[in-house]
Formats: C-alpha cells, sequence, structure tokens
C-alpha cells in the first residue's frame, strides 16, 4: 500500500497487530475536521474525498485518496486536530492503525520516515497548487485542468474516448476547484457543446483531450 | 489477551480518560457505525446521543464508567462490531479511549503509548 510497501515483514507485522479494519459506504465519514488524531488510517479500497468546510458552509475538496493512500498522518504529525474531513466517496474499505505502533515502526524505520516525508512534501505542493489556480487561474481553465488530472489519474479507454472511472457529483466537481455548483454545470455544459466531453449522469467521457488540455494552459 | 474492563478502578479509569482525547461531534456527526469493528470507546460527557439500527431508533447496551456513559466497550471486549450507529443528537463532548490504552492499563502499564516525546 504506497509508502507501506517499503516496510520490510517486521514493521508490517506490527502494524497488522494493531490494525482494525472496517468497510465504510458512501457517504459515511472517516473522520471530522477538527477533531484530534488518533490514528493513521489507509485506503485498501475504493475511494475517499477530504473537505474543508468554510465559516459559510461551503466545501472545498483538497484530496481525493485512493487505494494505497494513507490519511490523517499530517495531524498526528503536527499533533494537530485533523485539517479536513474524511468521507467515503463510494463503498470503501479503511484501516486505521493505532497512534503509538505508527510512531514506533516509523522510529524503527527511518527509510519509512523518509517516505513519508517525501509524500508531505509531495501533497504541499500539490495544496499549494490548488490554492495558486483557486487564486488566480480562471473558473474555465479550471474545470478543464480538473478534467485532465480525472482522465490521467482516473481515466480508462472507452469506446470512444477516455471514460472516467469516478462518480463525482456536480458538487462534488464544483467542491474541487472552489466553484459554485451552477458555474461547474455551466461549464461542463459549454464542455459538452464544444464536443470536448460526454456527459451521461455522473459518468464523464473525454472526447477532445487536446482541447481539455490547451484550456487547461498546463504547462 | 482476556479482556475485563469492569476490573478497572475508579483511579485506572480517571487515568484513561486523563490520556484519552478529547473530541467534539457537532449535531448530526456519526460517532460510530453499525458494523463497524470498534477503534476505542466513547465517554460521553455532555451532549446526547442517538442510536440507531437499520434505520430505527434502538436502545443499545452501554456501560457506565464512575465518570459517565461509555459507549463501545462491551464491543472492545467481545471483539465485536457495533450493534447500532451513535448519532450526536446535539453537540457533544466526548473522550475517545483508544482500545490500546485500555488494553495497557488492563496489564497494569500505566504509560500512555500515545504520549510521544518530542
Amino acid at each position: 500500500m504506497g509508502v507501506l510497501c517499503n516496510l520490510d515483514h517486521e514493521a508490517l507485522e506490527k502494524l497488522n497487530s494493531h490494525k482494525t479494519s472496517n468497510r465504510y459506504l458512501k457517504g459515511q465519514i472517516i473522520f471530522y475536521e477538527g477533531n484530534q488524531a488518533f490514528g493513521l488510517y489507509g485506503v485498501y479500497s475504493g475511494r475517499v474525498k477530504l473537505y474543508k468546510t468554510g465559516i459559510d458552509g461551503r466545501r472545498q475538496i483538497v484530496r481525493i485518496c485512493g487505494p494505497g493512500d494513507i490519511l490523517g498522518y499530517r495531524s498526528l504529525f503536527a499533533e494537530e486536530p485533523y485539517h479536513a474531513t474524511a468521507e467515503a466517496l463510494e463503498e470503501s474499505t479503511i484501516c486505521c492503525v493505532d497512534r503509538a505502533a505508527f510512531f514506533s515502526v516509523i522510529g524503527e524505520n527511518p527509510r519509512f520516515a523518509f517516505d513519508l516525508l517525501r509524500k508531505l512534501s509531495v501533497e504541499l505542493r500539490s495544496a499549494e497548487d490548488l490554492a495558486t489556480s483557486i487564486a488566480q487561474r480562471p473558473v474555465r481553465q479550471r474545470m478543464a485542468e480538473l478534467l485532465v488530472m480525472l482522465q490521467q489519474t482516473y481515466g480508462k479507454p472507452a469506446k470512444k474516448g477516455v471514460q472516467i472511472h469516478l462518480e463525482l457529483s456536480r458538487e462534488e466537481m464544483a467542491e474541487m476547484i472552489g466553484v459554485t455548483q451552477e458555474t461547474a454545470i455551466r461549464l461542463l455544459s459549454e464542455f459538452k457543446k464544444g464536443g470536448w466531453i460526454s456527459v451521461q449522469e455522473r459518468c464523464i467521457t473525454i472526447l477532445n483531450p487536446e482541447s481539455l488540455l490547451e484550456a487547461a494552459e498546463i504547462e | 489477551m482476556e479482556k475485563d474492563f469492569s476490573a478497572l478502578s475508579e483511579s485506572q479509569w480517571s487515568e484513561a480518560i486523563a490520556q484519552g482525547q478529547a473530541l467534539t461531534f457537532h449535531r448530526d456527526q456519526v460517532l460510530f457505525y453499525e458494523g463497524h469493528m470498534p477503534y476505542g470507546v466513547f465517554l460521553i460527557r455532555s451532549g446526547r446521543v442517538e442510536l440507531s439500527s437499520g434505520g430505527k431508533i434502538c436502545a443499545a447496551e452501554s456501560w457506565f464508567a464512575p465518570q459517565g456513559r461509555i459507549f463501545g466497550i462491551s464491543h472492545v471486549v467481545a471483539g465485536s462490531p457495533f450493534c447500532c450507529t451513535g448519532v450526536a443528537a446535539e453537540d457533544c463532548q466526548v473522550i475517545f479511549i483508544p482500545k490500546s490504552r485500555l488494553e495497557a492499563l488492563l496489564r497494569g502499564d500505566a504509560h500512555d503509548p500515545h504520549h510521544v516525546e518530542a
């Protein structure tokens, strides 16, 4: 599982003996923003969205996690409350490893600590990119960029184009790029009219990735 | 290890609570889900928790420590999943005590395994 792949048998055994696994249904909450972190969560299967809620109640999705990803470790390191709420986007199997076992394994495995540091750095860069994007990029670019990212991460070749194998509501897409739901619907409708995507309920297929890439203005 | 949390003394409970984590669950937030294996137990310090099973309100067993009502202990003892879902009916102040902490106390280990030296 991601950074856990490089752990030796003994360390994995230790984590396993302190692990509790649960199956979360779509919409069930794994942890809430603001609560103290007591363990490390790992996604074994399914998808989880991490979102922050603003004072006006608006949500901003900060990350989508899939199999192999770990959640909550930043809060454990920082001894801070969870900075976001984790919610199952689809039926997911999640395991929770006791905080003490997690720190013990880190102490005994410098390589694991280094891998976590690398993961933290990558996530920090992504967070900075997202903040910059929301602050500076027009909404059309942001939606195009999101679709390109979804295509690259969850895309699978279909009869026509590349189908995104991640069901997101319009509201969730809006929450990922910091726009209102109405704006997200309008933008998707524009892209659909242009023949760049096809939309069937929550299923999106990318038909013209070149145009999307151009609209996203990604370097 | 055979777990018998009723054997914990009042002072052991106080110790466990002191080392537990204070959590706030706002109205409608879920403390635990029916069918899930517990990560620990929840001691309710204030607020009401509504329990439901299969969408119906249920009166699940709870256990009273000297410091208040506790949810999850029978499932931690038995290693069984929660028999109901617990939702905050109003803002609740809760102390969460991880399973490992309770087990450590039963072993007579007063050291908090969750405390990490900076």
